[in-house]
This record gives C-alpha cells, sequence and structure tokens, in this order.
C-alpha cells in the first residue's frame, strides 16, 4: 500500500484538535482552581499531593496514549473491535467482586490509582457499534439489525448498572441517540420524548387529573378534526378546555372528568358512525396508554425506585418537597455558585464558594461549579461554546468520512460528550436531575480523562486518514 | 453501503443545539436574571436550637438537678494561622500552655473529619465562669468561635444512684435513634436521667441563617418560615424528700447497705440511699469526668453500685412479719396461737439455735423477740399443709403469697437495673435436689428470712409499706410529676396491687413490731413521741460479720413513712440499722431530732465506721 501525501489521505482536523486543547487547558485551569488554597500550601503545579499535580500527570499520560495512538495502522481498531469490547467486559465483571467504594463497586483500586473500567468500556462499546453498523450486512431496516445493535448496548449498560453506578448508565443512551441517526425507527423517539414530558408532567403535581383530563382533550380535539373538517368546530372543544379549568375548583375533578370523558367516547362514537375507524381506535388506544402512564408515573417514583433517586427527582422537579438540608442543599449551593459569578465572575482563583466546600464534589462532577463562580457567565457561555463547537464539528468531521465505520465512530463521539455536557452541566445548573457523571476533559478524574483522550485520539487518527480509505 | 437517513444529521444537528442554548439559557438566568445568587449573604446554614432539659426536683420544688452552660471553644485552622495571633496572650487568657495549644491546632488533616477550612474542637467544656473572661476577648482572636452547650449541675451532693448522669450519645445510639439525637448531643445514661429520657429531653429546634462570607449572620433564611423553635423538656418533680435523703447519705457515711424509705400511701419513695455514696457532680460532664468514673469504678466499696436497687440480700428476721401474716391467712396460726421455745427448733440432726426470750403466748410475742423455733414450726406447718410428703405444693402456695408481696420479681421501680430478688419455689428445689427427694427440713432457714430467699433493700420498704397499708402497695416510683406533661407515662403508679392477706390478719403483726420497739429487740431505738412499728434484723453472714438490718413504718395509724435500712457487716439489727431507721423517720416526721438520748444516739450512728477504712486526716 502506498502512502500518499499528506493532503492525498486528508490531514489532521485542527479546529477539533484547537477546541480539544483549549477544553483541556480550561479544565486543568479549573481543577487548579478548585484545588489551590492560598494558605502557602502551594509548591508547583506538579505537585502530586494535590488534584491539578495529578490531572496534570494525567494530561502527559493522555497526550501519549494520543500520540502513539497516531502511529498505529487505523484498521487494527475495526479489527480487533470485537476484541476490546470483549475485554472491556471482562474487566465490567471483573469489578463487580471488588470492595465497593461510595456504595458503587465501580473501582479498580490499585496502589492508590483508582481505575474506573466503565470508562473505557464507554470506547470499546463505541467501536463494536461502528463497526457492527459498518459491516456490509447491517442493514437497519431489518429488524435483527436493530436487535443486535441494541444488544451491542445494552451488554455492557447492563454489567455497570449492575455495580450500581446508575449515571454511567446513563452515557449509554448516547449511544440510541446514535442509532437514530444510523436509521433506527424515528417513531420510538417520538414516543420515548412523549413519554419524558409526560412523565414530568405528572410529576409536577401529585394530582394527575388535570394531566388526564388535558390528555382527553387533546385527543377529542384530534377526534373533532377528523369529524368536521372545519376549523370552527375546534372551538367547541377550546370551550371545554375553558370550562374544565374554570369549574375544576368548584365542581370537583371527578364531575369535570366524566365530563371530559363523555365528550371524548361521543366523539369517538361519532367518528365510527361516520366510518373513521381508524382514527378512532388509534386516539383511543393512545389516550388510554397515554392516561394510564402518567398515573402509574407518580406510583413509581414514589415506591418502586428507592429513596435515593426518589429525593433526586424531587430535588428537580419538586423543590418545594424536599428538605432544606438534605439533598436539596447540594444542587442549591451549587446554583449559588454558579449564580453568584454573574457576568463576569469573581476572577481566577476568586471564588470562594467551590473553594470553602460549599459545593460537593467541586473537583470532579461539580467542577462547572467553579468555573461559574471564577469566570461568570462569560466564562460558562465560553465552555458550553466550545463544548457545542466541538460537538458540531465531530457532526461534520462525521459527515465528510468516506469510511462507515469512520462515520459512525464519529457520530458516537459526539453523541457521548453532548450527553456528558448536557447532563453534567444541566444538573449543576438545575436543569436536569442530578446524575453524577463528568464533565469531558474538564472533570478531575484520570479514568474518565484518558478515556476521552482514547476516543479522540482514535476520531482525528481516523479523520486523518479520510480519502485514504475508499467506499 | 450507503447513508439512507442522511435528512437525519439536521435533526441532531439542530437538536443539539438547542440543547446548548438551553444549557445557556439556565446559565444565564441564574448568572445574570436573577439578582437572588449573588447577594453576598446566600450562604445558608442550619443552626441546631438546644432545648434546655427538664430540671430534677425534690417533692417540695427544691432543685436536685438543673442545667449548667458550658462552652465548646472551636478552631478554624487556615483562619488562625492567616491572622496572626498573639498565642502567648491566648494561652494564658484559657490557661493552656504553648504546647497544648500547638497539639489542638495541628489536627491530622490527612483525617477526612479534619479540614483546614472548617472548624474543629478546639478546646471543649470550658465551665462557663471560666468562659466569661475569654468571650469578652474572643474577637481578638478571628478563627476561633464560641459554641454554647448545656450540661447538668447538681446543687445537692445527695442522690447520685438515683438521679443517674448523662454523656455524650454514642455511634449506636446515633444509629438507632432514627436522627433523634446528632453526634454531640447528650443522653441520659443511667437512673432517672436514663428512665425519663424521653420526657426530660425535650425537642430540638433548627434555625436557618443567612451568613456572608465570613461566616457572620446576616439574617434568617426565608424569614424564618422554615424555622422550628426548641421546646424544653419537662420538669421532673420527683417524690424525693431532699432533706431526708441528705440526712440518710449522711448517717450511712462509712457504711455499706442501703436505706429506703417509701410513703405507704403513695409508693413514692422518700429517700433512696446506697452507700457508700458519691457527689453527683463528680459524674456531671466536665473535663475530670473520666478519671472520676474510673476511680469510682475501682473503688473497692464499689460506689458506683446501687445496692438499694441491686443488692440482693437474704432478709433475716425482717421477714417474720411477712410469714406471720400468710400463716395468719392460711390458718396456721391463731393471732393467740403460743409456742414453748427451748432454745431452738430441732428437727432430726436438723438444729436452729434461738436465742433466750420470754414466753410466746400469741403471734406478736413471736415477731417482738423474735423466735427462731416459731417461724421454723409455722412454715414446716406451711410447706406441709398439703401433707408432709407433698411439700411442692405447700411450698409453691407460700411462694405464690410472697410474689404477690412484690417478692421474687421486680416491682418496677422507675429506675433502670432493678434487682428481681429470689424467692425459691418447689421448681427451684427440685432442681436442686431432685424432684421427690427434698422435704421441708430442706428450706427450713426461708422461715427465719435465710437460706435461698433473697431480696433487695426496696423490696423490704416494700414490705413494710405493704404491713403499713395493711395489705396493699403501690408500685414504689420516684417520679410524682412532669410539669405541664399530660401524657400518662405516670399512672400505672396510680394502681393499688393487692396482697392475698386479709387486712385484720395485720392487726397482731402490728402489734408485734409495736413491740419490738416498745419492749423488744428494737427498744434502743423508740423515739418518745412517735409510734413507731419495726422489726429488727440481724443476717447470718458467713463471709464476715453479721448484717443489721430493719424494717419500720410509723405511725402505727396512718403511716406516712415505711422504711427499710441494711447495713452490711452491721452486727445485730439493733445495733445500727434500727437506730438509723428510727433517726430518719424522727427526721421525717418532726424535721429535728430531739436533744437528748436521741442525739447522742446520733452521734453514736455517725461516728461509727464498718468500711474498715479510715479517713484520711
Amino acid at each position: 500500500m502506498r502512502l500518499g501525501r499528506e493532503s492525498d489521505i486528508g490531514g489532521y482536523d485542527w479546529p477539533t484538535i484547537l477546541l480539544w486543547g483549549l477544553l483541556v487547558f480550561c479544565g486543568w485551569a479549573m481543577i487548579f482552581a478548585a484545588g489551590y488554597q492560598d494558605d502557602g500550601s502551594f509548591e508547583s503545579f506538579y505537585d502530586l499531593n494535590k488534584t491539578y499535580g495529578k490531572q496534570l500527570l494525567w494530561i502527559v499520560v493522555g497526550l501519549t496514549i494520543v500520540g502513539l495512538m497516531q502511529l498505529l495502522e487505523s484498521k487494527i481498531y475495526r479489527t480487533f473491535s470485537p476484541l476490546f469490547y470483549g475485554g472491556a467486559a471482562l474487566l465490567l465483571v471483573a469489578v463487580l467482586f471488588t470492595k465497593p467504594i461510595n456504595g458503587a463497586t465501580s473501582w479498580f483500586d490499585i496502589g492508590g490509582f483508582r481505575f474506573q473500567p466503565s470508562e473505557f468500556a464507554k470506547v470499546s462499546t463505541c467501536i463494536m457499534l461502528a463497526t457492527y453498523l459498518s459491516l456490509p450486512t447491517s442493514r437497519m431496516q431489518e429488524l435483527r439489525v436493530k436487535l443486535t445493535a441494541l444488544a451491542i448496548i445494552i451488554g455492557p449498560l447492563f454489567l455497570v448498572l449492575l455495580q450500581g453506578d446508575v449515571g454511567s448508565c446513563l452515557v449509554y443512551f448516547a449511544f440510541v441517540i446514535m442509532l437514530f441517526r444510523a436509521g433506527m425507527n424515528a417513531f420510538l423517539y417520538i414516543l420515548g420524548i412523549t413519554a419524558l414530558f409526560l412523565s414530568i408532567a405528572a410529576l409536577l403535581y401529585d394530582d394527575t387529573w388535570w394531566l388526564v383530563n388535558l390528555i382527553l382533550l387533546i385527543s377529542s380535539a384530534v377526534l373533532m378534526k377528523s369529524w368536521k373538517k372545519n376549523d370552527l368546530w375546534l372551538g367547541l372543544i377550546a370551550g371545554a378546555a375553558l370550562l374544565s379549568y374554570l369549574l375544576f375548583e368548584p365542581l370537583g375533578f371527578m364531575v369535570v372528568s366524566i365530563f371530559n370523558a363523555t365528550l371524548f367516547v361521543t366523539l369517538a362514537i361519532l367518528n365510527i358512525l361516520e366510518k373513521n375507524w381508524e382514527t378512532s381506535i388509534y386516539a383511543s388506544v393512545i389516550s388510554l396508554v397515554a392516561i394510564l402512564f402518567s398515573t402509574s408515573v407518580n406510583y413509581i417514583v414514589n415506591n418502586l425506585i428507592g429513596t435515593h433517586r426518589q429525593e433526586r427527582i424531587w430535588v428537580w422537579l419538586r423543590p418545594e418537597k424536599c428538605h432544606p438540608l438534605g439533598p436539596l442543599y447540594n444542587v442549591e449551593q451549587s446554583k449559588f455558585a454558579i449564580g453568584s459569578g454573574g457576568w463576569t465572575g469573581k476572577g481566577f482563583l476568586q471564588g470562594e464558594r467551590t473553594k470553602l466546600d460549599y459545593v460537593p464534589e467541586q473537583s470532579t462532577d461539580f467542577i462547572f461549579c467553579t468555573v461559574g463562580e471564577e469566570w461568570g457567565f462569560l466564562g460558562t457561555f465560553l465552555i458550553i461554546s466550545l463544548f457545542f463547537a466541538l460537538i458540531l464539528r465531530i457532526l461534520f468531521l462525521a459527515q465528510r468520512q468516506r469510511s462507515l465505520f469512520s462515520k459512525f465512530y464519529a457520530l458516537g463521539v459526539a453523541c457521548i460528550l453532548f450527553l456528558h455536557v448536557f447532563i453534567n452541566v444541566g444538573m449543576t445548573t438545575g436543569l436536569v436531575p442530578v446524575i453524577g457523571i463528568p464533565l469531558p476533559f474538564i472533570s478531575y478524574g484520570g479514568s474518565s480523562l484518558l478515556s476521552f483522550s482514547i476516543l479522540m485520539g482514535l476520531l482525528i487518527k481516523l479523520d486523518s486518514r479520510r480519502l485514504f480509505v475508499f467506499r | 453501503m450507503q447513508d439512507l437517513y442522511q435528512d437525519r444529521q439536521k435533526i441532531l444537528q439542530i437538536a443539539f443545539v438547542i440543547c446548548g442554548i438551553m444549557l445557556v439559557y439556565q446559565c444565564f438566568t441564574i448568572q445574570v436574571l436573577d439578582k437572588s445568587y449573588q447577594s453576598q449573604h446566600s450562604y445558608r446554614e442550619a443552626v441546631t436550637l438546644y432545648p434546655s432539659r427538664g430540671a430534677l426536683k425534690d417533692r417540695s420544688g427544691a432543685l436536685m438537678v438543673y442545667n449548667l452552660a458550658m462552652y465548646d471553644l472551636k478552631a478554624t485552622y487556615n483562619q488562625v494561622k492567616k491572622s496572626q495571633i498573639d498565642t502567648a496572650d491566648f494561652c494564658m487568657l484559657l490557661g493552656i500552655n504553648d504546647s497544648i495549644f500547638l497539639e489542638n491546632l495541628n489536627k491530622d488533616f490527612s483525617d477526612r473529619r479534619f479540614s483546614q477550612r472548617k472548624p474543629f474542637n478546639f478546646l471543649t467544656q470550658i465551665p462557663a465562669d471560666k468562659f466569661a473572661r475569654v468571650e469578652e476577648r474572643l474577637f481578638q482572636f478571628p478563627g476561633f468561635e464560641s459554641y454554647r452547650k448545656s450540661v447538668r449541675g447538681y446543687p445537692a451532693k445527695a442522690g447520685a444512684h438515683m438521679l443517674g448522669y448523662i454523656s455524650e450519645v454514642n455511634n449506636g445510639q446515633i444509629d438507632a435513634s432514627e436522627g433523634l439525637y446528632q453526634r454531640g448531643d447528650y443522653i441520659g445514661t443511667s437512673g432517672l436521667e436514663l428512665f425519663y429520657e424521653s420526657q426530660l429531653r425535650g425537642v430540638r429546634g433548627v434555625e436557618h441563617v443567612l451568613k456572608d462570607k465570613w461566616g457572620k449572620r446576616k439574617g434568617k433564611y426565608k424569614e424564618g418560615s422554615l424555622d422550628v423553635s426548641a421546646e424544653s423538656g419537662y420538669d421532673l418533680i420527683t417524690s424525693i424528700d431532699l432533706d431526708l435523703q441528705e440526712y440518710g447519705e449522711l448517717l450511712m457515711q462509712h457504711k455499706m447497705g442501703a436505706i429506703v424509705a417509701i410513703e405507704p400511701e403513695t409508693g413514692e419513695i422518700l429517700a433512696m440511699v446506697s452507700a457508700p455514696a458519691y457527689n453527683p457532680s463528680v459524674l456531671a460532664v466536665n473535663r475530670n469526668r473520666k478519671d472520676a468514673f474510673v476511680a469510682l469504678q475501682q473503688d473497692s466499696l464499689t460506689p458506683l453500685f446501687n445496692r438499694a436497687l441491686m443488692a440482693q440480700y437474704p432478709p433475716g428476721s425482717i421477714f417474720k412479719p411477712v410469714i406471720s401474716a400468710i400463716g395468719l391467712q392460711e390458718r396456721i396460726l391463731t393471732p393467740q396461737r403460743g409456742m414453748t421455745c427451748s432454745g431452738g427448733f430441732l428437727y432430726g440432726s436438723l438444729r436452729v439455735g434461738c436465742h433466750g426470750h420470754g414466753p410466746i403466748n400469741a403471734v406478736s410475742n413471736a415477731i417482738q423477740y423474735s423466735c427462731n423455733k416459731y417461724y421454723c414450726q409455722v412454715f414446716k406447718e406451711m410447706v406441709n399443709m398439703y401433707g408432709f410428703y407433698y411439700p411442692e405444693k405447700g411450698m409453691d402456695r407460700l411462694a405464690g403469697h410472697l410474689h404477690t408481696w412484690g417478692l421474687g420479681n421486680r416491682l418496677g421501680v422507675d429506675i433502670p437495673n432493678e434487682a428481681a430478688g429470689h424467692v425459691p419455689t418447689a421448681a427451684y428445689y427440685n432442681k436442686k435436689h431432685g424432684a421427690g427427694s427434698w422435704k421441708f427440713s430442706h428450706a427450713v432457714s426461708v422461715g427465719i428470712g435465710q437460706g435461698e430467699l433473697l431480696i433487695t433493700p426496696l423490696q423490704m420498704a416494700n414490705m413494710a409499706a405493704i404491713i403499713a397499708n395493711r395489705g396493699f402497695y403501690y408500685t414504689p416510683h420516684f417520679a410524682k410529676k412532669f410539669v405541664g406533661d399530660s401524657s400518662s407515662v405516670l399512672d400505672k403508679f396510680k394502681f393499688r396491687h393487692y396482697t392475698k392477706i386479709h387486712p385484720m390478719h395485720f392487726q397482731p403483726v402490728v402489734k408485734g413490731m409495736e413491740d419490738v420497739v416498745l419492749a423488744g429487740t428494737g427498744r434502743r431505738s423508740r423515739i418518745p413521741d412517735i409510734t413507731m412499728c419495726g422489726k429488727t434484723g440481724t443476717v447470718e453472714n458467713n463471709k464476715g460479720k453479721d448484717h443489721s438490718t430493719f424494717i419500720a413504718f410509723a405511725p402505727k395509724d396512718n403511716p406516712k413513712i415505711a422504711i427499710a435500712v441494711y447495713v452490711e457487716n452491721g452486727g445485730y439489727g439493733s445495733t445500727y440499722a434500727a437506730p438509723i431507721a428510727s433517726l430518719m423517720i424522727e427526721k421525717y416526721m418532726n424535721g429535728f431530732i430531739q436533744a437528748g438520748s436521741r442525739q447522742s444516739l446520733e452521734k453514736f450512728i455517725l461516728k461509727a465506721n464498718l468500711t474498715g477504712i479510715k479517713e484520711a486526716p
């Protein structure tokens, strides 16, 4: 095989590398800020007793690995992907037999260094999935392929769940997003998103009758539309909605619900009389399922998922329900820390809230608080922009790959990054419930940093050879 | 292969961008739009409001235990280091030296419990009087803050055994309490403090305060809407008569033993002395407590052992009135039954000796002269009630009677660790000698209160109270009333426990006990203007000198006090126990000891030293 000039095979994508480098640098600066104390204990940047010293070591290790990866033939990653995948699975099983740390058996403790195999399983799953989807026989239209692809995701996800680490599990939903791009049924995603919003709506109030009535009214509107094509008739539904709203308190939910249910049934029968069987049946089934689902969500959250997770959900959606010093405290302190930054922040190393231990886990999962407090809105905007620029750039890289493997791999990387950033920044700002996953490149932690280095290293390697590979 | 879903790239891009915008908007909201996050005083802290623990008072309202302020000094390492304080001055103020200062300040910060940025205990349990000086100058020493704690103070030096003490909760108690206790809280550990912990404790409150970054208070969180004020514990009015208690402890100085005095018509315990006693403030929470506790623990006279409740003694002759009453009820005795005593009870090779005394023509004479033969005979007839070969049934009938007298079981007094004593039953002798192979003669010493029979001083006093009441008792107790408490915790003490003895059978018994003091074994202890009915006991002790014991009540009609005194190694019951009981009764009834023979008796008792340990000059 002849190696051509750099431009023949594509070459490195410098914008990606630049964005990545900037994020790693900002990350280290933040860890330094979170760990630095102005009490004269600072000795040097390489002080291995401090988080920033260790992180610097990890960055160097990461760079070395990325460098080595560039030397290897890119084909081998694809060829050996089942090996990586199997190895990661073995590690995930092995870690189950270690001593639990913080209630989860997620770490190997080797000489004081903690190593978290689930971080690396993420990488190998990404490679494996890309390999499978790029096989000539993998046609996404076939059910067999869809199921196999899902199985590849669910395997490690299940093992991580056994560790008791729900946060790392959710990361595997990144691959579900990736499968959407690869051609998984859009219907499933619409269903999922609908279910998500229905649950949130149901959880916002103890009483779900308002939601039941809302669903009834919406489906009534759909039925009305199919019965009488003239939109003016929809005014009738609007009237019913207004009446329900006004009479909900004085008459009680029972009367209003019965009224709305009657309206819905009447419209369904009218549709059937008009020979609109399909609409009628679909609307009935969907609204019935939706009502059942939304009424059972509160029960599930209250009784089935365990107090710990339940608390996090209430902290997120119903802070008024929570004890102010319980789980709510952490999220509030995190928001206070970010909020206290204002427009421009208090300046580098000036953050007090993060430093004074008001924020939990200030150098790992809640590192974004330091960004918010010390660099203000400009800083948070900068970091979020850098991340999303990188993610969009990777999506663009995916689009320009000739090899399907490279393409799906890049998509996987983009989705993983997206999910990490969205959940982590979202949880520190109160947008999503608290789920303990790190902020890529920025959170302190060797396993996380190394796995993201490997992820990115392989990406730029594959991308640099994009023209060399022909379809 | 080609990508069939090219159009979904756009959807993905748009979705990602929307999510990114959501994140930026959320940041914008909390950082720029919502000003409340930027105000400096938004550090929130929950300050625990400690309730004041209920005080303990005597029956007339005199304080026995009250709350005392004590201070903990906390330090924040970084602030102390930064502020360059005058260490020498500070040490002088606190009365510590340099090395202690450094030792207390330089904690092991690799330990997770300590942080250089958070306050930790620097010096704890500083008494309020010492702390006043420190407090007014504390502002000169940044990095140090004081925390007020409330511990127990003891104005009187008496009653340590029943009052008990408090100590810091341990981890097990914190876990078991489901949030009721936090580290550093105090909990009752013994005595009334333990038994009535839930009434005395009160309810903790919490105050949410806002602080600035320097830790200064800036106001209340949400205008105090989440605050819960602390509710004080209920004050306990005990049944103790403090003067009597102190007097009892004085009389029992240099002796081992116990005094229990009960008000028969209510079951309230007027005094409970366990000798040797100790000053309750020795075990109050302070820095010397540990050493004091160890010293008490290692004392050969076991002052921590509450003899009044936990010591199980053979009662000796004070048991005879009980046997008399039961004998009368079982019709073994008639009030006029007499008996000749030729110096003891003889049965085969068995011989229970008696001392020379006057003729016995009635039950009351037997009590008056404490005739051993008489009671061995009564016991024999009682056990053989169903025939010589069936001692089991007779024995159990007797034991059944004794159980209704509160013997052999815990009475249920409101102090933990009460002993049950021992009343031998047929099952006991069956186990000891084998079923069917024992006769009344194996157990005959029970008839004169010796042998396998074991009774606590509390039960002895209760026995006296039953005779005083002519047949019933209330569970002896210390708690008279919780001020302000409307619950029914104390209702169980309002219940009368009846024995199976008809009141008329007590008439000869009381007569006998009256004669004991007038012209019997206890005549030396007669109180001129009070009719005291009593019974002496001299308990054989094969380990040393006999124990001296006495039960009594007074006055004869409508008794106000029933008392039991047990003096270890005191010899004859009439030597120490009876005088002590009579002095206690006189003190309680009259409030003073009459001059003359009574005061010389008091002097004799106070002088007596039975411990064999000479007081240091």
